[in-house]
């Protein structure tokens, strides 16, 4: 290479100065401040308090993605597998995985401008993470301890309901996260209203907090809709309506077909059918075993649910647990019509049909339970779909009286650990099973728990469907969506480009 | 302090070639538990399956490095159909790399499992089809990078290379072909945390030992000795706006620029014809692994510095780019 000589350097130093004032910016799109997000949820009931949420829920799920606007974690994983520190600016551990000291970041405020103590995650903490933990905190650090190993603390930390929040006399819960829900229903602090009596949808507004640790974020608020039902949704979007909903999987393909941009996240939501007890019935072996063959998984997810699932064999999805391939099922009528005829003849003639209640909410629930009886007919079984449990209770974990005895429960669980373990350990529970009592209680080496979710599925208690991602349904003019691919929502980053914006920008999802 | 200490060693740690803890060792080590396993009266036929982000090309290498290992404890690799099959998944979840076995055993078929941190996998880079412009890959970490530049003496030697991070200038010295520390200096870019850092790095040929350091609402002035010096005042912030690269041909000048995307998908580097109106075609297209965080350089017109976050590793990388003078 030749060097520049001084001429040449001041005509370049020139040169530079002035082209640099007619070029535009050079580098990526730099993100813009402003403007509202408008997000529609299909929940018609959120509460951002973790300790109100039940393990495996859609509620659940719906509210950890809005907590995520107002509360922080110690720890956060990124896409690439790396924990990235968030309220912990550093962590470090014994070699039994038995001590997890974590060093808080300095100088972060709740939303009321008080600053965030050990005794405030220490307290969080306590309320949410299992019994056998014990947490404490000094000064500027907190100390988790377990007589069992932890070694899937962070995986933990870094997901579900381990926010940290501080709790008011009044049950409110105040964030030290990029934004402050500034409008909620006065009776129940924290709580998103249901849908009204006339029917219009509640509404949740987050502002930005101004004064965030982690910067404030590029839009000055975030408007969150529930109860929008999923068509409504996709209308919202095509027409400018709304800016982020949540695609239903039957809707995804008319999404993309309308030219919208749309998200995938990694399967999330298992569908599985749950043996009770309760029907005699259901504890003979060789029926479940019957009743498994007689399942076409490939049929559900490539017709019913339009290829948009996967059959599900195992109940930790691939993308958790790494293993799952390692589970198959077999679908052969044949063979589940070969054991039916050696069933005790109460049994085998349908004199006392099994029957399956979905639990499940929503209507793809239903079509799946529909598809199971139809199944298990092609079997020569008879399954009678009960009715539906109302969805209410449903979400209580209670079970409507007329409904007391189903032999088979349709459920479904929405997956929220990173740790294959935690998600394992809660699912069990969630499900009822005698495993749930069984956690591991150091597994330090990968095929304990392999071996554990075989034990499970061998018994057919439970016998997984399929897995479906969450879609998204994204407007043209959001920019930076860079959600987690297991489906964790990052709001704060997301800014609105407002030369795509269409038109009319007003929420209106408040309207009667 | 306490940050300081776990950002360097944080830094120094992404940028050790030690191979420990690796995919390597990873799988070496479900061999070893493997072979006691494996029935050795005959030889088995391994089938390799890779699920996982890990390139082909590393899983061959996986594949031969599992193979050699049981081959060192006396088991041989048939290729013959009717061999006892032992069965190799790889497969990723959100923080592992996750290596599965299905042994065939006395005892019927067994499963083992090895894994490491996700974060353990290296960066390996796709190949790109390069007409002119090219790009060479001269650091990478974990930690956010705003702007770098790589400044070559006259003489052709490798001079200093400036790191600027969120919080920081870090000052490189080249030393037997690496770059060594020499100072790093805190410099806080604004008052209040912000989502959207910015701040550049302005390299002059007329005054080789030191830079401007521009930053929201100031600048700062810094001399480059072993020590880096630092001056700063408020002032109106004025961004660069673009940066030139001469063509080692015929000493024309070109613009470079990127497409301006969002930071949610790769950019492209575009050499333009600076005379010419924006709508004209580029001459020369260069794909990168991600957005394009800033455009510098350190070596007036002879190759520029660009900062790219690495979608695919969630790295900061910083590539040389020069043109070539080809066809």
């Amino acid at each position: 290479m030749r060097s520049i000589g001084s001429v040449w350097r001041a005509r370049i130093s020139l040169l530079v100065a002035l082209v640099a004032a007619a070029m535009p910016s050079e580098a990526a799109k730099r993100p813009r401040y402003g403007g509202t997000l408008r997000v529609e949820l299909r929940a018609t009931t959120v509460t951002l308090d973790p300790r109100e949420w039940r393990a495996g829920s859609e509620e659940a799920a719906s509210g950890e993605k809005l907590a995520g606007l107002v509360f922080d974690r110690l720890v956060t994983l990124d896409n690439y597998g790396r924990f990235q520190p968030q309220l912990a600016a550093e962590w470090s551990h014994d070699t039994a995985f038995k001590r997890w000291q974590f060093t808080l970041r300095r100088a972060v405020k709740f939303s009321d401008d008080t600053p965030l103590t050990a005794g405030d995650v220490v307290a969080a903490l306590q309320a949410i993470l299992p019994g056998s933990r014990q947490v404490s905190g000094a000064s500027d650090s907190v100390v988790i301890q377990s007589a069992a190993p932890m070694p899937d603390l962070l995986e933990e930390l870094a997901s579900g309901r381990y926010f940290v929040y501080r709790a008011k006399e009044a049950g409110a819960l105040l964030g030290t996260g990029p934004f402050v829900l500034a409008e909620r229903a006065a009776a129940t602090a924290d709580r998103a209203p249901s849908s009204r009596a006339d029917g219009a949808a509640a509404h949740l507004h987050f502002r930005a907090n101004e004064g965030a640790w982690s910067g404030r974020p590029f839009v000055d608020a975030v408007d969150v809709t529930l109860g929008v039902p999923p068509l409504r949704q996709l209308y919202d979007l095509q027409l400018g309506r709304a800016d982020l909903v949540e695609l239903a999987p039957d809707l995804v393909r008319r999404a993309a077909q309308a030219g919208l941009r749309t998200w995938a996240s990694t399967p999330v939501r298992l569908y599985a059918l749950r043996f009770d007890d309760i029907q005699p019935a259901v504890q003979n072996a060789r029926l479940r075993e019957a009743i498994s063959l007689s399942l076409d998984r490939a049929t559900m997810a490539g017709v019913l649910l339009q290829k948009q699932a996967e059959p599900a064999a195992a109940l930790l999805p691939q993308w958790l647990s790494g293993y799952a391939f390692l589970f198959t099922v077999e679908t052969n009528p044949d063979r589940a019509k070969e054991i039916r005829a050696t069933l005790p003849a109460n049994l085998a003639s349908g004199a006392e049909p099994l029957r399956l209640r979905v639990d499940a909410p929503g209507d793809l629930a239903k079509l799946l339970g529909d598809r199971v009886a139809v199944n298990a007919r092609q079997s020569l079984l008879i399954l009678q779909v009960a009715n539906r449990t109302n969805p209410r209770a449903s979400a209580r974990g209670e079970a409507a009286s007329r409904d007391a005895s189903p032999g088979v429960r349709l459920i479904a669980w929405r997956f929220s650990s990173l740790s294959p373990q935690a998600e394992l350990d809660a699912l069990a529970a969630g499900f009822g099973l005698a495993e749930a009592a069984e956690k591991l209680a150091a597994n330090l080496e990968p095929e304990k728990l392999y071996r554990r979710e075989r034990r499970i599925l061998d018994d057919r208690r439970v016998q997984p469907l399929v897995v479906l991602p969450e879609f998204t349904g994204i407007g043209a003019s959001v920019r930076d969506w860079m959600p987690a691919r297991w489906g964790e929502w990052h709001l704060a980053d997301v800014w609105l480009d407002s030369e795509e914006s269409a038109a009319p920008a007003k929420p209106t999802g408040a309207q009667p | 302090m306490a940050s300081a200490l776990f950002f360097f060693s944080s830094f120094f740690l992404n940028l050790s070639p030690s191979r420990a803890d690796s995919l390597e060792d990873a799988i070496r080590a479900l061999a070893r538990k493997v072979a006691p396993v494996v029935q050795r009266d005959r030889p088995v036929s391994l089938v390799w399956q890779n699920r996982s982000s890990v390139s082909d090309a590393r899983s061959d290498l996986l594949r031969k490095l599992f193979a050699e290992e049981l081959d060192r404890d006396n088991i041989a690799i048939s290729q013959e159909p009717s061999a006892p099959v032992v069965r190799v998944s790889i497969g990723d979840t959100p923080t592992r790399v996750q290596f599965v076995a299905e042994v065939p055993s006395a005892s019927g078929e067994m499963v083992l499992m090895n894994n490491l941190p996700r974060s353990a996998l290296s960066a390996e880079e796709k190949s790109t089809s390069v007409p002119r412009l090219q790009k060479e890959l001269i650091w990478q970490q974990p930690e956010a990078i705003l702007d770098a530049i790589e400044h070559v003496s006259k003489e052709g030697k490798q001079s200093f290379f400036l790191l600027l991070t969120r919080d920081s200038l870090l000052l490189y010295r080249g030393e037997k072909g690496q770059w060594a520390l020499r100072d790093s200096k805190p410099i806080p870019l604004t008052d209040v945390p912000t989502r959207d850092p910015r701040a550049e790095i302005w390299f002059s040929p007329e005054h080789e030992d030191q830079v401007r350091v521009v930053l929201p609402k100031k600048a700062c002035e810094a001399k480059l000795t072993d020590k880096i010096l630092l001056n700063c005042r408020v002032e109106a912030e004025h961004w660069r706006e673009g940066m030139f690269l001469m063509s080692p041909c015929n000493q024309a000048l070109w613009w470079l620029r990127a497409e301006m995307g969002d930071r949610s998908t790769p950019d492209r580097l575009h050499l333009r014809n600076p005379s010419l109106p924006k709508t004209e075609p580029s001459i020369s297209v260069l794909e990168l692994p991600g957005p394009v965080i800033s455009i510098s350089s350190g070596q007036a017109l002879q190759a520029d510095s660009v900062v790219v976050f690495n979608l695919s590793t969630g790295n900061y990388e910083v590539y040389r780019i020069s043109l070539a003078c080809a066809n």
